[in-house]
């Protein structure tokens, strides 16, 4: 009756009740035109129970929508998931038919430099990027991207989390020495700066490049150089194996985030487990191996000359399993 | 004088090639947060990068008195001798709006007559400053000049206005005529403000009773003693003397004077760790009453031009006019008693 | 042309003389004309500059007792004799002098200053025109192995009446024959104290608080107390605004303030 495959693609669920499915809206970067509301309380109203719910991922999932009536919701949807993804540069060829695929699940995003003081980037207008880069796309993925090393978007328990960086520059003539910069980053951060000589250095190797010493100088002798990204891989929450997410690469560039994305599905193509109904990449990654990993990730694209390539990931931590019997 | 937009960038360009101008301008991509500009005080080589509305971050004391100042070097290692390293500066020209052109004369009641004796290296610099004035033609929502006593000047050599279609000048040092001569002649007046959106009255003096007063303690609550208050302000002067290496050649050494500020750590910290003033309500009443009392009652003038920079750029939103109108409603009431 | 207010003129450290592990009292070269109470910018080139009260007059030296306590004075204390360092100065106002003239003089001080009113305990025994009537000293150490300028309370102890005290003998291996307890606590011992009584007090904070408290005690009147304040300097010359208290600048206005005065300055 219900090809549920092709449904779970349209971005509907199987839900517990039978013959009702939710739909689940995708908003890239969490953050979208406050008149598409108007539409998903339609939806709520016309098709589902009258609730909504938020989910994780930013997007919003419209509950009690009879699937017999999958057709007329994917109509008056159409507009709205057109014109919000062509806002990211997505084409949706088809939208009157549904989202095409939904494996590669909303690229959410911390509220970014748009409102808050601490955040490097324009976390939405990246996870916007990525969705053009990513999307539509079957296999499983989650991507995350958040403002500063603060880190409230939980980047570090994506398959990939990018975290908006900064190359602080520093300059001496500006420096009143009162020490700010230093006294917050030995309490709050990685004590990468150290003040001789009224003079602050700081050391690249534990630095975060989270910007605080920008927000705390006074004097703006800290100010913003090039943005630049942290790229996290391989956190994930699940019944096996649960862990954060290392860093991979340290002060990538915006070209570097994206070529990786795009790469990471070729990876994930080579070396998935195709016995299994879908897998997590960090799971791939544990499988085939990091340097194999690196190397399909980073074919063709070329690093920007700050950035660092990481070390192996972490093993996370396992549930207790029972042997096997 | 009134010159359409071809005369005055032409004329500018002749003033470009006799002076350094500083002005308010707009620094793109270099604000504290991600991708937000300020208008500062910077150089410019044409009128169009001038910002004629709103408040600066900084104010321009950095031309009469850098941050950081080499006041002496030491040539090698062994060197005892330090040699005074003077001041090398070309003419300059400062855009100035009437509170900032008073905040000069608490600079020069401070390097030129503080303890009897000039400070060379100010006094070298202030010989080779002119200002042009900038307008207000209604004041801001946080500065408070008429209150003040700093809403109009007449020292300025030129006071520049921008138009529709171009500039109007008024001329008040003869030497700038040369420049402006391809106008055509108008009476041009500079706006000052007359009203503040919230007059305030200043106090003459207050009682040593409010030293322990309770508002103090709502300031250490909420001031982080971050410095941004003075360092913004036209009329802090404090500085800290260093030593410090040259970065090219260590052998080198430079006697620095460096801006400091009484907010910030370990200004009044004595060598064996004493601290007169540690919580930041006692370092906010020593900022205060400076401006508003204690200075005056040494030199005959406020040393608070009202300029309201030091509202716009604390991150905790102290407000030092608010912070004025509380002593003035306790200073009041003890009168009454 | 302006001269140069921070410009200082070199001169020959030519004694050095080692007080305790931190404390030594240097002999410069020059001669000062100064007043008892006034200190000297001290600038040891690459380290910086440090205002230290003058511990000594000469007719061809002065003095100047300094506790290694930062940068500057550690490098100070590298110094060698023949070794030159540069000097502004004097600076500030120094002890109304006139005011103590053929009066009863009590100076109380605690720990290293002891030096700032070295110069003024020497004018008082050594002046012919403007001597006190009579001279008491206080003074007060941490302990023995702190006590300063040893030979010189002997030479006063000839004069008038001196109590030198410790605060404690405990960790202390030298033989101590001295009062021990805090100098405000020896107050009372001091001979004929009065309403009429000048009394210099310097020291720590605190001390210099409990010590006023207690003379009060005994009549002093506060006018007739002077006191002379430490404060963070920079310049010496009433420009870096570090010492600066209320309207009262301690490097022009002091620092030596009669306590009426002090008083009233709440930093």
């Amino acid at each position: 009756m219900y090809n549920t495959k092709k449904l779970i693609k349209n971005a509907f669920r199987i839900t517990k009740v039978r013959n009702e499915t939710a739909v689940r809206l995708r908003v890239p970067g969490g953050h979208m035109d406050a008149k598409y509301l108007k539409v998903i309380q339609e939806l709520a109203e016309r098709f589902g129970n009258g609730t909504v719910h938020l989910t994780t991922r930013q997007g919003y999932e419209i509950p009690g929508i009879k699937m017999v009536q999958m057709d007329e919701v994917k109509q008056c949807m159409a507009e709205m998931i057109a014109g919000i993804e062509s806002s990211c540069g997505v084409v949706l060829e088809d939208a009157v038919n549904g989202y095409p695929s939904a494996g590669t699940r909303n690229v959410s995003a911390c509220v970014g430099n748009r409102v808050c003081r601490f955040a490097n980037i324009d976390s939405t207008l990246l996870a916007q990027k990525i969705e053009k880069v990513i999307y539509p796309n079957d296999y499983h993925l989650k991507v995350a991207i958040t403002g500063c090393p603060n880190d409230c978007i939980k980047a570090h328990t994506q398959d990939i989390g990018i975290i908006g960086s900064v190359m602080p520059d520093y300059n001496e003539e500006k420096c009143i020495g009162c020490e700010a910069c230093v006294d917050n980053c030995k309490k709050k951060i990685t004590n990468a700066l150290s003040v001789e000589n009224f003079k602050v250095t700081r050391d690249e190797d534990y630095c975060l490049n989270c910007g605080e010493c920008i927000l705390k100088c006074p004097m703006g002798a800290f100010s913003r150089g090039e943005k630049r990204y942290r790229i996290v891989i391989g956190g994930r929450t699940g019944k096996r194996n649960p862990r954060l997410a290392n860093t991979f690469i340290k002060n990538a560039s915006e070209e570097v985030v994206l070529g990786i994305c795009k790469n990471v599905y070729n990876f994930m193509h080579l070396y998935i487990d195709r016995s299994l109904p879908k897998e997590h990449m960090g799971y791939i990654v544990d499988r085939a191996g990091f340097d194999v990993f690196r190397r399909e990730v980073l074919a063709g694209v070329k690093l920007n000359p700050e950035a660092k390539v990481s070390e192996p990931l972490n093993p996370g931590y396992f549930y207790r399993r029972r042997a096997d019997h | 004088m009134r010159l359409d937009s071809k005369q005055s960038e032409a004329a500018f360009l002749n003033v470009v090639k006799d002076y350094t101008i500083v002005a308010p301008t707009i620094k793109v991509g270099e604000g504290r947060f991600s991708d937000t500009d300020i208008v500062t005080y910077g150089n410019v080589e044409s009128l169009s990068e001038i910002v004629f509305d709103g408040i600066t971050q900084f104010s321009a004391k950095s031309v009469l008195s850098p941050i950081r100042e080499t006041l002496f070097s030491y040539e090698n290692n062994n060197s005892a001798k330090a040699k005074d390293v003077g001041v090398e500066m070309k003419p300059t020209i400062v855009f100035l709006r009437a509170c900032d052109i008073n905040s000069v004369e608490v600079l020069d009641a401070m390097f030129l007559k503080n303890g009897g004796r000039q400070d060379s290296y100010f006094s070298g610099r202030r010989e080779h400053v002119k200002f042009f004035l900038l307008e207000c033609q209604s004041p801001s929502a946080s500065c408070f000049c008429v209150s003040m006593g700093t809403s109009t000047t007449k020292n300025y050599s030129v006071f520049v206005r921008k138009e529709e279609n171009g500039y109007a000048v008024k001329i008040n040092d003869d030497a700038f005529s040369k420049y402006f001569s391809h106008g055509t002649k108008a009476e041009i007046e500079p706006a000052f403000v007359t009203e503040d959106l919230s007059p305030l009255s200043i106090p003459d003096s207050v009682d040593n009773s409010l030293f322990n007063h309770e508002i103090w303690k709502e300031y250490s609550r909420r001031c982080i003693g971050c410095g941004r208050c003075t360092v913004s302000c036209p009329t802090c002067t404090c500085f800290t003397m260093q030593d410090v290496p040259d970065a090219e050649d260590q052998r080198k050494t430079k006697r620095q004077r460096i801006w400091s500020s009484c907010q910030i750590k370990k200004f009044s910290l004595l060598a064996g760790n004493h601290d007169f003033r540690t919580t930041n309500g006692d370092k906010m009443r020593y900022k205060v009453l400076h401006k508003i009392v204690d200075f005056k009652k040494k030199f005959g003038f406020s040393m608070c031009v009202g300029c309201g920079r030091c509202d716009q750029v604390c991150p905790e939103y102290i407000s030092m006019s608010k912070c004025i109108e509380k002593i003035n409603a306790i200073s009041v009431s003890d009168g009454e008693q | 042309m302006v001269s140069n207010i921070y410009e200082g003129n070199e001169v020959k450290i030519v004694k050095i003389h080692k007080h305790t592990k931190m404390e030594r009292t240097f002999t410069l070269g020059c001669e000062l004309v100064g007043c008892p109470g006034q200190f000297v910018m001290v600038s040891v080139a690459h380290a910086g500059e440090i205002p230290i009260s003058i511990s000594g007059f000469s007719s061809d030296t002065f003095e100047i007792t300094v506790r290694n306590t930062g940068k500057v004075t550690s490098r100070l204390f590298e110094k060698k004799i023949g070794d030159k360092v540069s000097i502004r100065g004097p600076y500030g106002e120094g002890f109304p002098l006139a005011d103590f003239q053929d009066q009863h003089l009590l100076v109380i001080a605690g720990g290293t200053a002891v030096a700032a009113v070295k110069p003024l305990i020497e004018y008082s025994l050594t002046s012919n025109d403007c001597a006190a009537r009579k001279l008491d000293l206080l003074i007060g150490f941490r302990s023995p192995k702190h006590v300063l300028f040893k030979t010189e309370l002997k030479g006063w102890e000839k004069n008038g009446g001196v109590i030198v005290t410790v605060d404690t003998t405990e960790n202390d291996d030298e033989a101590w024959a001295g009062g021990i307890g805090f100098v405000v606590d020896f107050v009372k011992y001091v001979d004929d104290l009065g309403p009429e009584t000048k009394v210099v007090v310097i020291g720590p904070p605190l001390m210099m608080t409990n010590t006023v408290k207690e003379l009060s005690r005994h009549k002093v009147c506060c006018k007739n107390i002077w006191t002379s304040f430490e404060r963070h300097m920079k310049c010496g010359v009433g420009k870096c605004g570090h010492c600066r208290i209320r309207d009262k600048y301690v490097c022009v206005d002091g620092p030596v303030f009669n306590y009426v005065e002090a008083a009233s300055l709440i930093d």
